[in-house]
């Protein structure tokens, strides 16, 4: 077997165990008395971030290898919040406010712009936000917008010298994301991800997807 | 807007996987939006034997349902066999990226696809865009579900006009109905102008279908394989590019074609019968008896399951094991397998047990195993007697059978008392005389031992075996005559038997016509005709 249809076939089982992990910790969440979950939570929250993290890798692995994530009509909105919905658990100190109006209508690969979002949340949690706010603009193509409150990025970030953010995370989230929007790309325009910093403190990262 | 909770008060859900956790927490979920009527299925057969007896408005399906059919299977049953309504909802859960599952055809598409894990605000968003379209466009999807074709053109284009937001699910149901009138320049139309805003890959197929069938087959192949580039499981091209080169007279590429849109998605049992049926055109056996196999596996609890399938599977994989009964060990058993399962399952077809047994034989004549296959002939036999009106091609089927195992005698026996068609006077110049002939007079020789030990109505069945054949001989004939005349010359011999033993000899003397005086067989003749005048006149008097 070639090593990398290996490695595939690993992450893939890592993915599928992870998600079972998942399922049984909520159900033992749902059955154990309130007072004993602060026991639990963290483990349901790094296994929540390792099946990220393998969610991240397979997408990596299969945009490299197959280049088949269909594309269709979608709604930001809804996938904003299924994007909420899913880190929900997993950081249930931060604030979410989607602000996407729930008319915009996109042509995308819903399951890719989901990994996208769920990434940047995940970064802002390590960046140490309280409050997250997701927001869209339709012109020419889609913006995605998203504010946080943490600590924003390092300057060499900003700088294009390093493409992580180093907080314990696997260091491939932007890498993820920006691969996400190239693969969205037209044949004219190509997809985009823009990092700042926002004069009130806290990142802002733009999500840009021309028309396809 | 209206509030992004759609309520499935008043409609009918079925909700299908196999997990029972996964099960309960949809239904859950539904519960909370407001279901009240959900059935539950645990895989693809409970799942199509529910919507075959009910009608459901909303079908939530995981994709994969272990062991047996998946969910587009179901899906494509249901739309199949017209048991879901035009506006009917299915919604595909997936415990992958939607991109890991093998697309339907074009019309068995589900309406939407849901990642794994799903949450319910997810899945409440996801129903309510759904059935937002719906209503948007309700009097489209009423006309297709009257199959009011031409209404639903005119209605689709004018909610184009009105809505272009809803180009994309109104190109889906139009673009087809245009292909299914054969108006494929205007569909060529509609899937382009939506192609002027999105590279969909759904509707740049229904293009290449168009360039085909318009006689473009060169631009459809290409344009095929720029889909397939961007999008390589995308299965349906594959069978689409293996029609076009069978239409354009390329058969082998057409079979490689299809092959690997089988191997990609090996659980579509139309597409692996397509694939039979050109394997068998070809004759490569091996593909089509893995192709035939399938077909019987996977549609053995649907509505794609006959009988058909069973045998062109036997047929195929008996080209192989003919020509290595070894090698193919495993694969016998498995047609003699499918075949009893024929049996089993068409019980009150005398027609196709027919057929099971007769193949039944030559499987088992291929395996070498002679006493199974004439067993199996036997059986073929027996049941055919018993059928009050075989058809022509069961007669066909079964003299066939008879000459391939050397029974030249029953065979032609059949074959005479069918109407002539061709087929049958082909077979009839297949039957060898000499072996009749010899039948005819080994009968002829049981009788005469039998006439020599007295056993007189014993020799006259044996007589009259042996002439029942056109070429028996004066001499038999003599002895059929000479049988009756002795029974009837008894002391002890009933009146009316006497009767009607003259009168069938008739016929006989008839057949023989007139005999010289210089053959050797006059004497012999002449003595007969004497005691039969006798006879009559002893009757007469």
């Amino acid at each position: 077997m070639k090593f990398e249809y290996m490695v595939g076939a690993v992450i893939h089982d890592l993915k599928n165990q992870l998600q079972t992990l998942l399922a049984c910790e909520q159900e033992a969440l749902s059955h154990i008395p309130e007072q004993y979950h602060d026991l639990l939570k963290p483990i349901l929250q790094n296994t929540n971030r390792l099946q990220n993290d393998t969610m991240q890798m397979m997408t990596l692995f299969r945009m490299e290898k197959e280049r088949d994530f269909p594309m269709d009509d979608a709604w930001p909105h809804d996938t904003a919040l299924d994007a909420i919905e899913s880190t929900q658990l997993q950081f249930p100190n931060i604030r979410f406010v989607n602000d996407i109006p729930e008319e915009i209508q996109a042509f995308y690969s819903e399951d890719l712009i989901h990994l996208a979002l769920v990434t940047l949340i995940t970064n802002s949690a390590q960046a140490g936000a309280t409050r997250i706010r997701l927001s869209a603009v339709q012109d020419n193509g889609l913006t995605i917008r998203l504010e946080d409150n943490g600590h924003g990025f390092d300057q060499s970030v900003l700088n294009g010298e390093q493409i992580t953010t180093k907080n314990g995370g696997s260091g491939l989230g932007l890498y993820l994301i920006r691969q996400i929007a190239e693969h969205h790309s037209s044949s004219d325009t190509a997809g985009k991800v823009r990092c700042s910093n926002l004069p009130k403190g806290g990142a802002e990262v733009c999500l840009f997807l021309p028309v396809l | 807007m209206p509030p992004s909770k759609p309520s499935l008060d008043n409609l009918r859900l079925l909700v299908i996987d196999d997990m029972v956790e996964a099960r309960s927490s949809i239904k859950r979920m539904a519960t909370e939006l407001g279901a009240k009527r959900i059935d539950t299925a645990m895989d693809g057969d409970q799942a199509t034997e529910l919507i075959r007896n009910n009608d459901y408005d909303l079908i939530l399906s995981d994709y994969n349902l272990g062991k047996g059919r998946d969910g587009q299977q179901v899906l494509e049953e249901a739309r199949y066999s017209g048991r879901l309504r035009y506006d009917s909802v299915f919604v595909m859960i997936t415990g992958e990226n939607a991109a890991d599952m093998v697309m339907g055809a074009l019309e068995y598409e589900p309406d939407a696809y849901l990642t794994k894990p799903i949450t319910m605000g997810m899945l409440g968003q996801r129903l309510w865009r759904i059935f937002e379209i719906r209503r948007q466009l309700s009097p489209l999807y009423q006309a297709m579900n009257r199959r009011q074709q031409d209404k639903a053109i005119e209605l689709a284009n004018s909610l184009l006009l009105e809505m272009p937001r809803m180009l994309g699910p109104i190109t889906r149901i139009l673009g087809p109905l245009y292909m299914h009138k054969e108006e494929y320049n205007n569909a060529i139309r509609v899937y382009s102008s939506l192609l002027n805003e999105h590279k969909v890959s759904w509707a740049r197929l229904g293009q290449a279908i168009c360039l085909h069938h318009l006689g473009d087959s060169l631009s459809a192949i290409a344009l095929l394989k720029d889909i397939l580039r961007s999008h390589p499981r995308y299965v349906q091209c594959y069978d689409w590019m293996a029609r076009i080169y069978l239409s354009m007279g390329d058969a082998d590429y057409a079979l490689q074609l299809l092959q690997k849109a089988a191997s990609i998605s090996p659980k579509a049992v139309l597409r692996q019968s397509e694939l039979g049926q050109l394997a068998d055109r070809q004759q490569n056996w091996e593909v089509a008896a893995n192709a035939w196999e399938q077909v019987v596996r996977l549609g053995r609890h649907s509505c794609y399951k006959n009988a058909e399938s069973y045998f062109r599977f036997a047929d195929a994989a008996n080209q192989l094991i003919e020509s290595d009964r070894v090698t193919y060990k495993r694969l016998s058993d498995k047609v003699a397998r499918a075949l009893n399962e024929v049996l089993n399952d068409f019980s009150q077809q005398p027609a196709i047990q027919l057929r099971s047994w007769l193949a039944q034989g030559r499987l088992f004549k291929s395996c070498a195993q002679p006493d199974k296959a004439r067993h199996a002939l036997l059986m073929a036999e027996q049941l055919y007697h018993k059928m009050e009106h075989p058809a022509a091609g069961d007669t066909i089927a079964l003299s066939a059978a008879l000459v391939q195992s050397g029974n030249h005698v029953k065979a032609k026996e059949l074959l005479q008392a069918m109407e002539a068609i061709d087929e049958r006077d082909q077979l009839m110049q297949e039957l060898d005389e000499a072996v009749i002939r010899q039948h005819s007079d080994e009968t002829n020789a049981r009788g005469v031992s039998l006439y020599e030990a007295g056993d007189l109505f014993a020799a006259m069945r044996a007589f009259d075996d042996a002439i029942s054949h056109q070429e028996a001989g004066i001499s038999v004939l003599l002895n059929a005559i000479q049988v009756r005349v002795s029974i009837a010359q008894g002391k002890q011999c009933d009146p009316q038997l006497r009767q009607s033993l003259i009168v069938q000899c008739r016929p006989l003397f008839q057949r023989i016509g007139a005999i010289a005086s210089t053959d050797e067989r006059y004497d012999r003749y002449h003595r007969l005709r004497a005691s039969f005048t006798r006879l009559l006149q002893e009757a007469a008097q």
